[in-house]
């Protein structure tokens, strides 16, 4: 196991290399000096930039010199911690993302939470109850919660939350160790909309494992030994059926990151998925370009994690 | 529609040729003469046996149908203003209501569909051809190449693929042609591991190694022996791919990432959203339902296709 995870993390390296240079090569994709002109069209004045400013920026965004060589710059300044300032607001863009991050992290924690407490349980009683009311109520809201776009959804809720209950989520910032329930109120939708696709696929997943696991020669023992069948799901088989089911919570990290990208705006939140959209927006590049880093080094260390949880819920894998 | 030189056709010969090697995706081999896999019959037993497949497929073709018939059927163009007074509520006049420029919902929905449905099957059709592209050759090839591949794919998993997409859409001013591409670069790496896991697993199979032994080349094992027994997984994951990518497109012209006076479900509703969603809800539930009844349709009909195609699968 421990030398699993050693290569494992040696792994990583390659990887983290590879994403860093995709997330600079995105940039540098553009054909001709359209950054350039980007460039000039950017910041809130809309003014052109002197020819003396735009070669500043240039060095700024580290776009001069040859490709290689920036990369090997921008690793360097990476490495001494150093990332690039906004365009907009001249502030170290890492501190940028920090500032923005814990609402992201709220709402990730809360998606997660929701998309496995709504998923399993209806995912489970679907399986236990093969071809009920009760199961085909199950697999149509798993369907549909696979094919309703998220902002949709999000939407709708804001919609006819006004509609119907005349109610306005509240906004500004409030933090949930100061202000829990305003708080709550703030996130639980949202969080809500990111997990219902999560937890569309949880219910299919731990359905299909449970169908899997209660047709074993030991659940037949169980059922002979005369258990109840409370006592045979709980104990017996959910055990068992969540092993390939726990393994995919850990993929639904990038489902996180892109539906808060979506879903912070709709609802005003002030999060690192908000600030990413607005700095693609505002043509804030060393912005963009470090939350792109971030959230793909979030998801290489999550593939990892997701990786090692295989051997943790199943012993039976052996790290080889 | 019986028989004719295409894919599913390709697919019960496959499973002659192999029947002898190993087990292969399709039902028990049936003896004597069977119709062809489309034959009517055939498909009539089928719909029978799949339901919901079969209702998705005709919720398939009535949406492609109304959407492609959109020039003969909407009774007011996309962008004809003031048909009627702006935000009136759903009516026999305009069944969908009218939007904030008094133009007709129903008959925006219907020219929007052929921009959602056509792009959508346009990336995944190109997206489907990468991934079978790099699958097949990476599990085929093996060695450096499938190693120094594979690291590659970890790369591309790791990325936040909206946000890059969103990066692309805004450097070149929301061209679809670009977004098209792109989506497909993007996820072909990941989708291809599918296509080199089951290209891994045909390899070594006896009749595989027959046709090397007689001296067959790489190109045409790879043709004639491999790839016709991936058409199932091809077809099944192609399938439920298309609905990833209504999704996808739909959120990134909702976000005004893509470019264009024509109309697509999703900037749909980024136009009316943001200022009438609250005193004018039809705006916001015509193109919504559309996209989900779309992707619900083509998901199930994935289901039923894997469900026939490569029993082995299912559940996965």
């Amino acid at each position: 196991m421990r030398n699993y995870i050693v290569r494992r993390l040696l792994l990583m390296l390659p990887t983290l290399v590879a994403v860093a240079f995709l997330s600079f090569i995105l940039l540098r994709l553009v054909p001709g000096d359209t950054l350039t002109a980007q460039i000039q069209s950017s910041g809130l004045s809309g003014a052109q930039y002197s020819p003396e400013r735009l070669q500043s920026l240039k060095k700024q965004l580290g776009i001069d010199g040859s490709i290689p060589s920036q990369f090997g710059r921008w690793v360097n300044h990476l490495a001494h911690g150093d990332f690039q300032r906004s365009f907009l607001t001249n502030k170290d863009t890492l501190q940028q993302f920090r500032e923005r991050m814990n609402v992201t992290i709220e709402l990730g924690l809360l998606a997660v939470c929701f998309s496995v407490l709504i998923g399993i349980p209806i995912g489970a009683f679907s399986g236990v109850f093969q071809d009920t009311a009760l199961d085909y109520v199950g697999r149509v809201l798993a369907i549909l919660a696979l094919a309703v776009p998220n902002f949709w959804l999000a939407l709708l809720i804001i919609v006819f939350a006004s509609r119907w209950f005349g109610y306005a989520f509240p906004r500004g910032s409030h933090p949930f160790f100061s202000e829990p329930l305003t708080n709550l109120q703030q996130f639980v939708a949202p969080a809500l909309v990111i997990a219902a696709a999560s937890a569309g696929l949880l219910m299919r997943l731990t359905r299909t494992a449970i169908l899997d696991v209660l047709r074993q020669d030991y659940i037949r023992t169980a059922r002979a030994k005369g258990l109840a069948l409370r006592r045979i799901v709980l104990v017996h088989s959910l055990k068992n059926a969540l092993i390939p089911v726990i393994t995919v919570i850990g993929t639904q990290l990038a489902v996180v990151i892109t539906g808060s990208v979506v879903v912070e705006q709709i609802f005003n939140l002030r999060g690192a998925g908000q600030l990413t959209l607005t700095s693609i927006l505002q043509r804030d590049y060393p912005q963009v370009q470090t939350n792109v880093l971030i959230f793909a080094v979030v998801l290489v260390i999550g593939n990892l994690l997701t990786d090692l949880t295989y051997g943790v819920v199943d012993p039976r894998i052996r790290f080889a | 529609m019986d028989g004719g030189p295409d894919g599913i056709t390709m697919v019960g010969e496959a499973k002659s040729t192999a029947a002898q090697g190993e087990t292969l995706p399709l039902a028990a081999p049936e003896r004597g003469v069977r119709p062809g896999l489309l034959a009517p019959s055939r498909l009539l037993a089928l719909a029978r046996r799949k339901p919901l497949g079969a209702a998705a497929l005709a919720l398939l073709v009535v949406l492609w149908a109304l959407c492609l018939l959109a020039p003969v059927l909407a009774p007011y163009g996309y962008d004809q203003l003031f048909t009627a007074p702006r935000l009136t509520a759903p009516s026999s006049a305009h069944i969908f209501g009218t939007d904030e420029s008094g133009r007709d919902v129903f008959s925006r929905l219907l020219f929007a569909g052929r921009l959602s449905l056509t792009l959508s099957l346009a990336t995944t059709v190109f997206g489907v051809a990468l991934a079978v592209l790099f699958g097949v050759v990476s599990g085929y090839a093996a060695g450096w190449f499938d190693l120094v591949f594979q690291r590659i794919t970890d790369a591309f998993q790791a990325l936040p693929i909206l946000v890059i997409l969103l990066v692309l859409a805004a450097l070149y001013q929301g061209n679809r042609i670009v977004i098209v591409t792109a989506v497909a670069l993007l996820f072909a790496p990941a989708a291809g591991r599918l296509f080199r896991s089951a290209t891994l697993a045909l390899r070594d199979q006896p009749f595989v190694e027959a046709a090397r032994v007689t001296g067959a080349s790489p190109l045409r094992i790879v043709l004639t022996h491999v790839m016709p027994n991936l058409y199932p997984l091809i077809i099944v994951f192609a399938t439920a791919y298309v609905g990833a990518n209504i999704l996808l497109l739909a959120v990134l012209s909702f976000l005004g990432f893509i470019n264009g006076d024509y109309p697509d479900w999703g900037s749909m509703l980024n136009l009316s959203a943001a200022t009438y969603m609250v005193s004018a809800p039809w705006l916001v539930l015509a193109p919504g339902i559309a996209i989900t009844l779309a992707v619900l349709a083509y998901n199930l009909l994935g289901d039923s296709l894997r469900d026939i195609l490569d029993p082995r699968l299912r559940g996965s």
